[in-house]
């Protein structure tokens, strides 16, 4: 089984986040954990490799080959993943642990579950996520559109 | 002229600047991993309100040197200023396109948008129906 962690691009550290991924991963040899930790340190672990910002094309390519996403509750994060078919498991970056400047990403996180676009992160995650289908997609071809034909 | 910060504002405008690279400039603030045919600049990134200002002379300098049509952004901050120096210093349009990661609540920028942009475009109903100025485009389907 692979996992793919992203940690979002915020220059603040989101170690609660990797903290979650330990915890439910635990010391299973069958998982394997590609992270992209952005500017949150990386830490020696079995399984586990590490960027701090893949190129899009990889990106893409550990979306497509993960069995699973967890991630922060980013919008380019969740889109990406909606669009590929993936329901991630996520966590948002909070203000008060000093993970994002204000609490904005619950909106986003809400919104998620309430739509089953994502799971909240947690080992039930895991097991829920296995047969789920992402059906809805999102797509900003209609404000392409609108920007084109206005401007 | 598009301007940008990196995340997520980034990946949902670059889907339109796909679109309208050929005739576009790119105003940056920080590195981002897709390459665009375009002009492209990385201006400072900066999170003190105090170096913002810095920004008014930056948009001043850039808008001069290509003179762009209208200016889309969707954020953070310096996509703001961009935006509002071309519209009250140079006569040009300001698009904002809000983040889909705001539901319910408009950013800072896009607070600032709301109010001084030529058109604010959100991606939630909810959102839209709390700002008088908005247009609500659906994203998800």
């Amino acid at each position: 089984m692979l996992i793919y962690v992203i940690v979002g691009n915020d220059r603040r550290p989101f170690n609660r986040l990797l903290d979650e991924v330990v915890e439910i991963t635990g010391d299973d040899d069958h998982i394997e954990v590609v992270v992209q930790n952005g500017h949150t340190p990386q830490f020696q672990r079995k399984n586990w490799s590490w960027s701090r910002f893949f190129d899009s094309k990889q990106h893409i390519k550990n979306l497509t080959q993960s069995n699973l996403v967890i991630a922060h509750a980013g919008a380019g994060t969740l889109i990406d993943c909606i669009n590929h078919k993936k329901r991630p498991l996520l966590l948002p970056r909070l203000k008060q642990y000093d993970e994002h400047k204000n609490d904005h990403q619950l909106e986003i996180y809400h919104y998620a579950l309430d739509k089953n676009l994502a799971s909240p992160l947690s080992k039930d995650g895991i097991l829920l996520n296995d047969n789920f289908e992402v059906t809805k997609s999102y797509n900003f071809n209609s404000i392409i559109n609108y920007v084109i034909n206005k401007f | 002229m598009v301007v940008s910060s990196s995340g997520g504002h980034f990946s949902q405008i670059s889907m339109l600047l796909k679109v309208i690279e050929r005739d576009s400039v790119l105003i940056l603030n920080e590195k981002v991993h897709l390459s665009f045919s375009c002009p492209t600049h990385k201006i400072i990134h900066t999170n003190s309100y105090f170096l913002m200002v810095f920004h008014i002379f930056e948009a001043i300098f850039y808008i001069i040197k290509y003179r762009p049509e209208v200016i889309i952004t969707s954020g953070a901050a310096p996509g703001a200023i961009f935006g509002m120096v071309a519209k009250y210093f140079f006569g040009k349009k300001f698009l904002f396109i809000e983040s889909f990661s705001r539901v319910l609540t408009p950013s800072l920028s896009g607070k600032i948008a709301s109010i001084f942009a030529t058109e604010y475009i959100c991606q939630h109903e909810k959102l839209a129906s709390s700002i008088k100025s908005a247009t609500f485009i659906k994203t998800i389907c």
